[in-house]
């Protein structure tokens, strides 16, 4: 149970390391749009 | 003079700001609730299924094996129906992807209430995941489509929000069945109501209009303009968008493979992998769920098993009524912080909680003797993953990616949250009986 346990609480840090990660690199190449029509990717 | 380019996009982005810009009205909660009956039937159709399992064991032979299958073809038909429901979405547009996953739906429910074996289960639960699978990606498309800017990201969180809705009513409608009626072919009605539901959600789907922007994107201005029309009671705008419909879409279409494309590719793994990697840890503190239950005293000591399901139903509807006080903060919390840093914070929260039940079960006595930290590990879990990466995971996709690939985003990274949960459903077990 505590292997299934730690497995879970690494998920959890990988889940927070994911988003933060990612979020930057989408942030460094272009902010993040609320209607997701930025005009550079229209169409 | 303007090209048709041109006119195209500057059309496109009359219809996109009027829809940003528009009023709340009644006709836009009216289209969220009916846009959000497949994560309504999702949180019902799985709690429906946990509750009915232990009556279909006692009212037909069904092996340990069959149950697992069953359980799996749910989560399976949902993988599925995400990946195909996504794309369809995109290219059929919404209104026909969501009537068709309340007939497939409608369908699955049928068969699970009329089966006379395991097998007609087993299809029908596939059916009913495949229908739940297609309705994610559209309902979250839709509902960030058709809301203005000011209420998108609070009206997408309450669209999931019904999931937990969904597991609430399930555990009511057992109550009501057990108390009406206590025998071992409740399974039946229980899982029958899953396609009532299905069914007035369906015919109530038939009266929604298309999303304005699928119309727009796919340049059928007229028909944008007729529900916006509706939508922002303002007809003056409309012959900007009529004259605009004259030039012909000049855009080159994107597709399924944009989404692995240089310019999107990091977008998709920021919508899908944390999705995955939440729904793997949620099965983790599924495990304290008895000892919760036991502790609240809804455990299965009651003699027979329609009494011990009908307390197990309490239980679950407990603990489902608490999931959604996570989404409810999750509403207000996300135009506050951001999509983002909440989700970051909910992953950091869910961290914590997943340590504190660690410390429970290291302790010498084990986690029973320790139950504050277990309720505080498993209420601090469930709490900030409602009001963090639960909520924030669905309404990420449609604001990250443009409306001619927001449905198959939202549908892939659905789909690899659902793989994420077969994992922690089915492979983890097997981890645990191994090391045991």
């Amino acid at each position: 149970l505590i292997a299934v346990l730690a497995l879970m609480a690494f998920v959890s840090i990988a889940g927070l390391v994911a988003t933060a990660a990612f979020a930057h690199v989408v942030e460094k190449e272009d902010e993040l749009e609320e209607t997701g029509e930025p005009a550079r990717h229209s169409g | 003079m303007p090209t048709a380019e041109q006119n195209t996009v500057s059309s496109k982005a009359s219809v996109f700001g009027l829809l940003d810009e528009a009023p709340m009205t009644p006709l836009h909660y009216c289209y969220w609730l009916l846009a959000s009956g497949g994560t309504l039937l999702d949180g019902f159709s799985v709690v429906a299924l946990g509750i009915a399992i232990p009556l279909l064991k006692q009212d037909m032979t069904i092996t340990p094996v069959l149950i697992g299958l069953i359980g799996s073809a749910l989560v399976l038909g949902a993988v599925l129906g995400a990946t195909l429901g996504g794309i369809a979405a995109d290219r059929i547009g919404r209104k026909r992807a969501f009537i068709a996953d309340m007939a497939i739906l409608l369908a699955g429910s049928a068969l699970c209430a009329v089966a006379r074996g395991p097998g007609s289960i087993l299809v029908g639960q596939f059916l009913i995941g495949v229908g739940i699978g297609i309705d994610f990606p559209t309902s979250g498309s839709y509902v960030s489509e058709i809301m203005p800017r000011a209420l998108r990201s609070r009206m997408t969180v309450a669209t999931i929000a019904l999931q937990s809705v969904g597991m609430v009513l399930a555990a009511i409608t057992a109550i009501a069945i057990f108390r009406a009626h206590p025998t071992a072919t409740d399974w039946r009605l229980l899982l029958g109501t899953g396609g009532v539901l299905a069914a007035i959600f369906m015919s109530a789907r038939l009266f929604l209009p298309e999303g304005p922007r699928w119309l727009a994107e796919k340049g059928e201005f007229a028909e944008a303009a007729k529900v916006l029309s509706g939508l922002i009671k303002t007809p003056a705008p409309l012959t900007r968008l009529e004259v605009s419909e004259s030039a012909a879409p000049a855009t080159k279409p994107l597709g399924f493979a944009a989404l692995f494309s240089p310019r999107y590719r990091t977008r998709t793994l920021l919508v899908s992998v944390p999705w995955l990697l939440m729904d793997v840890a949620t099965y983790g503190v599924g495990l304290f769920t008895p000892v919760i239950l036991g502790a609240l005293h809804f455990d299965s000591a009651r003699t027979g098993t329609v009494a011990a399901v009908f307390a197990d139903a309490e239980g679950s509807g407990l603990v489902d009524l608490f999931l959604l006080a996570g989404f409810v903060v999750g509403i207000w919390a996300i135009p506050r912080f951001g999509r983002v840093p909440l989700q970051v914070g909910g992953f950091a929260a869910m961290t914590f909680g997943m340590l504190l039940l660690m410390f429970a079960t290291l302790a010498d006595d084990g986690p029973q003797m320790h139950l504050g930290l277990v309720i505080a590990g498993f209420i601090l879990f469930n709490f900030a993953m409602n009001a963090g990466p639960n909520a924030t995971t669905f309404t990420l996709p449609p604001i990250l990616f443009p409306t001619a690939i927001r449905a198959s985003a939202s549908g892939f990274a659905a789909a690899c949250a659902k793989a994420g949960a077969t994992f922690g459903t089915f492979v983890v077990p097997q981890l645990q009986a191994h090391g045991d």
